[in-house]
């Protein structure tokens, strides 16, 4: 099983061919392109992660993230990183799989009204879908909290490091 | 100020008590857990606190007080016991306590032919007159409801109290043509103000009895009555404020947009006095959200929220998130604003009507508003995510 870490969340991946950590400078050199932070590969798609996690204990700054989130910069960073990634494996030849993205946001305080206006948004911003494309450039696109994370993928798919066990 | 009510054997109520800031209070609940009547029956206490006028003997006043509950809460049978809840053995009773701890009481049983009254008036006095605004809007019906040909009996059938009261305040005369009773109070004056921008006009009361529209503005500019070294040395004295009219005709008010007549409603009684904070009493206004674009609510709650730091009490009943989510954003602890949810519940195992308040946002998490919301988001994770795993 591969189990991926960033910062102070742990996920776990059970059934992926490979989970690619998408987002490494190294890997990336000077390019300016914005990427989601991993990319899981399945037989038949591939799942975008983006992880937001400002209820880290650690999490430095909060009040600018929810500056970013209430100015609606966060979304338009969201799109942009979804849409250069969708780009760069466009370009490597796996763009012919189904991709669906995931944006991870751990914000215990903000509402499920907030989190649905929040991903209607992203929708529009990247866009999913345009009337002259033959296809939606994404199945899916959703925003999950930490609890509808485990909700949807098992109390085990994620924990909190700074937390102990899963 | 009313700082709370208990209500015994009640309609829908067994047994309620609730405790109520001084500034504002929303009542939520799902539908049937008695969010209009709790507000009716604050409106009817706050009446029976009023002075009685001299003429009057205290069998009048509980008859027109039996009356008047009776053509608040229209049940079809026009006797006051219908008005208590089922099953209930001991008597109905409701209170009110002032802030000044005078008190309000009205009983009665199932027998009774009117209720009884007592009121003791404490330190000093009576209740101030209350505002009740219902649901529907009401400006575009006082023409048929004060027409010197309406048939009264007609009209009362149609419409409870709640409506009827408000029409009657609503045909108060204003000062409408002059700014300067307005000036007196600068800080109403700019509630007034911006009710007219965010509806891009006003509703005025016409000779032919009837509510018209009338586009425009409320603008600033030097009083010509005042010389000119007079004004430089006191602009805030040297500038009259007067309404503007914009091009285009006035407009009966029922072509205009329903939610805009509920702003309407509330600047006509601000600016009648019907709504005078210090001066009258407590604002009820039932689900305000009704009709109303959600773009304007924001607006609209921080001028509640602006009434509320003037003195003026204000009771709300909602079904809407977004009127909640904007009191908990724009509420401001350091211009000492208060806001208490009193949320109201059936409770499951005994079906009473239980409420449970509280001037904490963030304990709002289970109310069927909030649920509403997770359900949505629910479905929206399912229908992304279905047969995605990872």
């Amino acid at each position: 099983m591969t189990t991926v870490q960033e910062y102070d969340l742990e996920i776990a991946f059970p059934e992926a061919k490979a989970v690619i950590h998408f987002d490494d400078s190294a890997y990336h050199g000077n390019s300016t392109m914005q990427r989601v932070d991993f990319i899981a590969e399945y037989e038949d798609r591939s799942i975008f992660v983006e992880i937001k996690d400002p209820d880290n204990p650690s999490a430095q700054d909060v009040p600018a993230f929810e500056q970013k989130l209430n100015s609606g910069k966060l979304v338009q960073s969201l799109s942009g990183k979804f849409r250069d990634t969708l780009f760069f494996r466009s370009v490597q030849g796996k763009g012919d799989l189904s991709v669906v993205y995931v944006v991870l946001l751990s914000m215990k305080k903000l509402e499920a009204a907030l989190l649905l206006t929040k991903q209607d948004d992203l929708k529009k911003s990247i866009p999913i879908r345009h009337a002259d494309w033959a296809r939606d450039c994404a199945a899916s696109c959703i925003i999950l909290n930490i609890e509808q994370w485990k909700k949807r993928f098992g109390d085990q798919s994620i924990r909190r490091i700074s937390e102990g066990a899963a | 100020m009313i700082a709370g009510v208990e209500i015994e054997n009640f309609t829908a109520f067994g047994s309620l008590q609730l405790s109520l800031s001084p500034r504002v209070n929303v009542v939520i609940g799902s539908n049937g857990t008695g969010k209009t009547h709790l507000l009716k029956a604050i409106y009817g206490l706050a009446l029976a606190g009023l002075p009685p006028s001299d003429d009057r003997s205290a069998k009048e006043v509980a008859a027109e007080i039996s009356r008047k509950l009776l053509r608040l809460f229209s049940p079809e049978e026009r006797r006051i016991g219908t008005l208590r809840a089922n099953g209930a053995k001991a008597p109905t009773r409701l209170n009110l306590v002032s802030s000044d701890d005078a008190r309000v009481a009205i009983s009665f049983s199932s027998r009774s032919q009117a209720v009884q009254i007592k009121v003791d008036a404490g330190g000093s006095g009576h209740e101030l007159q209350p505002v009740f605004i219902p649901t529907k809007e009401v400006l575009s019906l006082v023409r048929g409801m004060c027409h010197a040909d309406h048939d009264r009996a007609t009209v009362e059938m149609i419409f409870d109290d709640g409506y009827i009261d408000l029409a009657e305040l609503l045909v108060r005369p204003g000062f409408d043509d002059e700014a300067s009773s307005l000036d007196d109070d600068p800080r109403l004056s700019s509630v007034v103000h911006e009710l007219v921008d965010l509806v891009g006009g006003r509703y005025r009361w016409t000779s032919e009895g009837a509510f018209r529209f009338e586009p425009g503005r409320y603008e600033a500019k030097a009083d010509p009555a005042r010389s000119k070294s007079e004004a430089a040395q006191a602009y805030q004295d040297s500038t009259v404020t007067r309404f503007v009219p914009k091009g285009g005709q006035s407009l009966s008010s029922g072509m205009t947009a329903e939610g805009y007549r509920k702003i309407g409603v509330l600047h006509r009684l601000l600016c009648n006095g019907s709504i005078n904070p210090g001066a009258t009493g407590v604002l009820l206004w039932d689900e305000p959200e009704a009709n109303l674009n959600p773009k304007l609510m924001k607006k609209l709650v921080q001028l509640l929220l602006e009434l509320s730091r003037n003195g003026q009490q204000i009771v709300l009943a909602t079904h809407d998130y977004v009127l909640l989510k904007w009191f908990d954003l724009l509420m401001e602890k350091g211009k000492e604003d208060h806001v208490r949810f009193h949320v109201l519940v059936r409770e499951e195992d005994s079906e009473a009507i239980a409420v449970h308040s509280t001037d904490d946002y963030d304990q709002l998490v289970n109310t069927g508003i909030a649920k509403t919301f997770s359900e949505l988001y629910d479905a929206e994770i399912e229908r992304s995510l279905e047969g995605v795993t990872l």
